[in-house]
């Protein structure tokens, strides 16, 4: 869903025309359509630097992941721990664009802890990872953008607390 | 329903990519038409019983169909069928909004041909009803608006045909 689907969806219910507010709400959102796309842009064409800079910052941070018996433990778990948060990232650039927290809900959050859990991986180390992934993205950005950006990696992590 | 946005995020998602160019590109071009569909919402949604009354007296009104014997005949009727053309002018504009038609599909044209030939309701009518619509909606919102609102008309004309 994005806010447009959403307001739609909203008006649809009530068999009605959106409201002044609701348009109001879309074209502030389509106005800053450029923005966002810069933004996912950007997080697109760094997303091997930021997942790399975060994993190392996991890591150092939680060792236990990366020692034997933990849960990153090896190298083909490790690239899986990474390759988990590049999905996140690509989510975070969903979101990003449609304004809305949806896609990346319905995608990558709904029954995450029953998979994590049943995978024998400590959510607050994922957690960990996607903090450390908006770190290293909001330093590529400016701070209005790193703002915007920020908003959805923190509802990741906000999920999976 | 998905909207233009996320008919774009669904499409990458289901590939594991991050938006490519090319998905930018479509992001990009419902960004810039955005103003345009929000004052077109607007200035629907404020004539909306004007342009079916147009519509009405342009397509119907003077035909065989509201004399006795035709399917529009009996007030319970006509009043069914200014229902359902405000039904479609609605969805319309919730699909231009939207920059997508899979609204119409869903809740429109699903099932509406059985449900017409049932009722014994022309679709010739209808359709000529309808075509009338997306003439008044052009001469209100302007060529370009009116080209988009055109779009999705003649979809629930195709989808009834």
């Amino acid at each position: 869903m994005s806010i447009v689907t959403k307001s739609i969806v909203n008006a649809d219910a009530e068999a009605r025309y959106l409201s002044p507010g609701e348009l109001d709400r879309i074209k502030s959102f389509v106005t800053g359509g450029e923005r966002r796309l810069r933004i996912a842009q950007t997080l697109t064409d760094s997303r091997e630097r930021i997942v790399k800079q975060a994993g190392d910052q996991l890591f150092q941070k939680r060792p236990d992941v990366v020692s034997p018996g933990g849960n990153a433990y090896g190298e083909e778990m490790t690239a899986t721990c990474l390759r988990d948060l590049d999905y996140y990232l690509r989510l975070v650039t969903y979101g990003v664009v449609s304004g809305d927290v949806t896609p990346i809900e319905e995608i990558g959050l709904v029954g995450v802890r029953e998979m994590y859990n049943s995978l024998g991986t400590p959510i607050p180390a994922v957690a960990e990872g996607i903090r450390a992934m908006k770190n290293v993205a909001t330093s590529l950005l400016s701070a209005e953008d790193a703002s915007e950006a920020g908003a959805y990696f923190d509802y990741v992590i906000g999920a999976m607390q | 329903m998905q909207d233009a946005i996320t008919a774009v995020i669904n499409s990458s998602d289901v590939q594991g990519k991050y938006l490519d160019s090319s998905a930018l590109e479509k992001l990009k071009g419902y960004f810039q038409t955005g103003e345009l569909r929000v004052r077109a919402a607007t200035a629907i949604s404020a004539n909306a019983a004007t342009i079916v009354k147009e519509a009405v007296a342009k397509a119907l009104l003077y035909s065989d169909i509201t004399r006795p014997g035709g399917n529009m005949y009996t007030t319970r009727r006509y009043a069914a069928c200014i229902r359902d053309l405000d039904y479609y002018l609605r969805y319309s504009t919730y699909a231009m909004l939207a920059g997508d038609p899979s609204i119409l599909d869903e809740r429109v044209l699903n099932g509406l041909k059985e449900t017409y030939n049932s009722l014994g309701v022309p679709v010739s009518a209808t359709v000529q009803a309808i075509q009338a619509m997306k003439e008044v909606t052009a001469s209100l919102v302007g060529a370009d608006a009116g080209k988009e609102m055109g779009v999705y008309f003649d979809y629930i004309c195709s989808g009834l045909s």
